[in-house]
């Protein structure tokens, strides 16, 4: 335990001595948690080496693939050191633990932004509510904060109970961060598991943050039918005066809708977001505020003019925002100091006056750290900026699209700058000669990095030019999300768990991260839509969310007008925000407590396990982009969920990839009888990058494939595997990897039967036994065998 | 252009691939070696889009050549493969099959062609550092690679299409 705790409190109504006289003081020492019914579990508030041999077991079966990203270090003095091949750098450091390395840096950065997300809402919200304001996240949700309760054993109650569990995550990060010093840690698999460490407390951090958020800002409290909303570049009315907001942290976007109804001019003004500030800002208001997109969309929409007002709150923040704003017209203010843009400070002046400054132009925006001053200021520069900036909004005549392509000389320096690798040269030619349709479908690719733009010899605003060809696609952009629900019931737990644990359900497949796609947002509903109706339970969180609703099918809806938002077979579940994510891990923790009946608290290696052996779960993080997506991941990772990346997510520096023919690596014990047995290549993976999306929806079906499947539940996951793989490559193919999922003949699924058997013969398949009680933990082995006893 | 790697952002790296410009050269270099692989992207469509020319098939005609096999996650590939009678290939997903070829020495030379750049980037430079002992590799993209053994040169694509036409034919002889 690294952080002790007392439960000593003590309130003296009058008391009177000699020397004083003292009324209604309350006196605490150390942090006072109330005790709750469950005994406490093994490893309560777990520090850097807690959990290290359930690490080593991880990491032992799912070794690192390494990409180097770079073949040098240059964190130190002694370097750059060249570390390719096997060499080693000055400090003594080879390129595989360098790398391991780099991703606990990465990590460390994803989870203290997450924890510091998590701090700022505490101290703003605590201050507002009290800290005595109950945590009530819906009356379906007994089971509430479940990664708190696994991993500090603690069960809060109210908001106040939150600060030992903060106060926790974040020296834990400071510890763990303090080992990537050059001189410390020498070893990948330590590395790695402090990777692993990191990924768990910035789950902590993230449902702290978003259980604060629910539980004081009245968001959806685990509804499956919460509102439907408008998302999309079209759905802003541009008629009226626009703020738009960016961001993660929803308290200056809410003080904003809160400032308009108390003035009682809300329809007057458009609030509309970008990233996960959009989400939130619509589980806060439910109806009238607007989604314009994710993170990707922000040049794509500020370059159109239309936002009059922009608000920056913190994370995913497109940093040259101050100067894009001031191209089209607009003002910044900038509500926290971890990003304050240069930006001068006007907390303390008069609304007015800062309002005046901002109209005369003589600051391009403001920093203002009082949020209602923030929303103040945003709202009347809105109200008073609008009307002069009707002009702005439409830019670039599509004839001049035509005229730039005409200047192109197709050097393709813009190619050799894009992320994407687009065929911008390609394009700019059939756009000289009137054909644009090259331009829009870069249009659907491109996330508007404006890299294009720096680079061009001709400077032709390249950006613009995709955008204005796009307009008509632009602003047919109207769909529907559901708005973010939050956690999941105890009682939809219930209601599948079974299900899940045994196979019957194929899966839960959670489309979470960032928006750096490949081919652009489509393939995220395509995917998702695919597993919701083969009954899989889909959820989404963040950017992902949002690319789901960018969908209609034939007959106009979105997949969240198409499925039910439950948490059911052939659902399609939004939780919300970056920070919602706690709901999906929470999901599974709830799993093994609800319906297996594990105990929760502090007990995470054996819940871990379980889920590692039992529960189908599988993450999609096709756009993962930052460094909070990396820490999003490893938490998944420990806890025993796979995920996959989209072919960006290769940058990540390495894969945890199993190897199926490496037999030795897929032993387990059975818990009934103590012996070791084979369990079969499953699930595969940890951490894999798919390069396209059928490789990734071929590969999510298997990685759902677990060692506790019944002959019933493995077959009907198998058929799903087969299936895809038919669809992608050929109904007369079969994956070639067969004979090491299929146990016994009751594995086989009815539909493929025939084939299937073939295969098997061909390959020499032998049965193994299936095993029903499956485990990594000879800890598990002794307790079931005690309770035998 | 033509002896640059493609990334503009590229840094330079201690270890670095040969730029082949002479396709002569180039198809030397294959034919040193007796167990090569070709990997094909799944974003070969995107240069047989520019070029209009059915590249699958010009790599087949250089794998039949040299007797590789070929290795491909992309089911348009896949389907074209078969529509040719063309038998020696693999479904394989990429992050596998490096896997693999790091581990059994099946093959001497991987040869990568239709992936997206920064993709076949990092799977190079895994096989750079953990697979050199017995493997080399070589890429056909337009896009110059660093992180292979030997590149085809950073070229326009209509040039690069050209001497890839050339090179089969190198082979072939």
């Amino acid at each position: 335990m690294s952080i002790p705790y007392s439960k000593f409190k003590m309130r003296i109504d009058e008391l009177k001595t000699p020397l004083s006289e003292i009324r209604g003081l309350d006196l605490s020492i150390g942090y006072v948690v109330e005790e709750w019914e469950e005994p406490q579990g093994p490893t309560p508030f777990p520090s850097i080496a807690t959990l290290r041999k359930w690490d080593h077991v991880l990491l032992n079966r799912y070794r690192p693939l390494y990409l180097p990203f770079c073949d040098l270090c240059c964190l130190c003095t002694y370097g750059k050191c060249d570390l390719s091949r096997e060499k080693r750098g000055s400090c003594g450091l080879g390129l595989s633990d360098q790398q391991s390395r780099l991703v606990a840096l990465v990590c460390s950065i994803g989870a203290s932004t997450h924890v510091s997300h998590a701090r700022e809402l505490f101290e703003k919200l605590v201050e507002r509510f009290s800290r005595d304001h109950p945590i009530d996240l819906g009356s379906q949700v007994r089971v509430e904060m479940p990664i708190t309760r696994l991993v500090t054993g603690v069960k809060p109650r109210t908001l106040g109970d939150l600060e030992i569990v903060l106060d926790y995550v974040e020296r834990q990060i400071v510890q763990t961060l303090a080992s990537v010093h050059t001189g410390q840690e020498g070893s990948w698999i330590d590395y790695e598991s402090k990777v692993f460490h990191l990924g768990m407390l910035d789950h902590v951090a993230l449902e702290v943050a978003d259980a604060l958020q629910v539980a004081a800002l009245d968001f959806p409290k685990a509804d499956p039918e919460s509102p439907l909303v408008s998302l999309g570049l079209g759905v802003v009315e541009v008629s009226k005066p626009v703020i738009l907001v960016i961001g993660h942290n929803v308290i200056p976007a809410g003080a904003i809708v809160d400032y308009l109804e108390r003035m009682g001019i809300r329809d007057e003004v458009e609030v509309c977001g970008l990233c996960c500030t959009a989400h939130d800002i619509t589980r806060y208001e439910k109806k009238r505020a607007k989604i314009v997109g994710p993170m990707s969309w922000q040049l794509k929409f500020i370059r159109t003019g239309v936002p009059d007002v922009i608000v920056i709150d913190e994370q995913c923040i497109y940093t040259n925002v101050v100067e894009e704003a001031r191209r089209i017209g607009a003002v910044v203010i900038a509500t926290t100091d971890k990003a304050c843009h240069g930006l001068p400070e006007r907390s303390s002046e008069s609304p007015e006056e800062v309002v005046e400054e901002l109209l005369s132009g003589r600051i391009p925006g403001a920093l203002i750290l009082d949020h209602d001053k923030a929303a103040e200021v945003a709202v009347k520069t809105a109200l008073k900026l609008a009307p002069t900036r009707l002009k702005l909004k439409a830019q670039l005549p599509l004839e001049d699209v035509v005229e730039y392509a005409k200047k192109c000389t197709k050097c393709r320096e813009c190619e050799r700058a894009c992320p994407q690798n687009l065929p911008i040269s390609h394009a700019m030619d059939r756009a000289s000669r009137g054909d644009l349709v090259g331009l829009t479908d870069i249009y659907e690719k491109c996330f508007a990095c404006n890299r294009c733009e720096y680079v061009c010899p001709r400077q032709i605003p390249v950006l613009n030019v995709i955008l204005k060809a796009a307009g008509e696609k632009r602003s047919s952009e109207v769909f529907k999300i559901r708005v973010g629900r939050g956690p999941i019931q105890d009682t939809e737990i219930r209601a599948v768990g079974r299900d899940i644990v045994l196979g019957a359900i194929p899966g839960v497949v959670a489309f979470v991260g960032c928006a750096n796609w490949r081919e652009g947002a489509v393939d995220v509903p395509i995917m998702a839509r695919e597993f919701a109706f083969r009954r899989y339970i889909v959820v989404a969180s963040g950017c992902s969310a949002m690319a789901i609703a960018m969908y209609k099918n034939d007959e106009g809806k979105t997949p969240y007008e198409e499925f039910t938002g439950e948490f059911t077979p052939g659902g399609v579940v939004n939780v919300g925000s970056c920070v919602a994510n706690s709901h999906i891990a929470g999901a599974v923790i709830k799993i093994a407590n609800i319906f297996a009946r594990l105990p929760l608290r502090a007990n995470y290696m054996e819940v871990a396990d379980y889920i590692l052996n039992r529960i189908g779960a599988v993450g999609i993080a096709w756009g993962a982009m930052s460094q909070k997506a990396a820490a999003i991941a490893s938490g998944f990772w420990r806890l025993g969920v796979p995920v996959i990346v989209g072919p960006h997510g290769i940058k990540y520096r390495r894969m945890l990839l199993g190897d199926g023919e490496r037999d030795e690596a897929w032993f387990l014990y059975d818990a009934k009888t103590g012996d070791k047995v084979y369990g079969g290549p499953v699930p595969e993976h940890l951490f894999y990058a798919a390069e396209s999306r059928g490789e990734a929806m071929i590969m999510a079906a298997k990685l759902c494939i677990r060692p506790a499947d019944t002959p019933q539940g493995r077959a009907i996951k198998l058929t799903n595997y087969i299936s895809l793989y038919k669809k992608f490559y050929g109904y007369d193919k079969l994956p070639q990897d067969l004979h090491l999922l299929i146990r016994t003949e009751s594995d086989i699924p009815i539909t493929y039967k025939d084939e299937v058997v073939r295969f098997l013969r061909e390959v020499n398949w032998r049965e193994r036994p299936s095993i029903s009680d499956p485990t990594l933990l000879e800890e598990v082995v002794r307790k079931r065998l005690k309770v035998m006893k | 252009m033509s002896v640059e790697y493609w990334l503009r952002g590229e840094i330079p790296q201690p270890l670095k691939a040969t730029v082949i410009t002479d396709v002569k050269v180039l198809g030397g270099r294959i034919k040193q070696h007796k167990k090569p692989v070709i990997l094909l992207g799944s974003e070969l469509y995107r240069l047989e889009r520019i070029v209009s020319s059915d590249i699958v098939a010009t790599i087949v005609d250089i794998a039949n050549a040299v007797k590789a096999d070929l290795t491909t996650s992309s089911s348009d590939v896949v389907q074209r493969l078969d529509s040719m009678g063309f038998k020696r290939y693999r479904v394989g997903f990429p992050m596998s099959v490096v896997q693999k070829l790091a581990r059994d020495r099946e093959y001497d030379l991987a040869i990568f062609i239709g992936f997206q750049y920064h993709y076949e980037w990092l799977l190079l430079n895994y096989l750079k550092h953990y697979a050199y002992r017995h493997l080399n590799t070589l890429s056909l993209e337009p896009y110059g690679h660093p992180n292979a053994t030997w590149t085809m040169p950073s070229l326009p694509i209509p040039l690069w299409h050209k001497n890839l036409l050339a090179l089969t034919e190198v082979l072939k002889t």
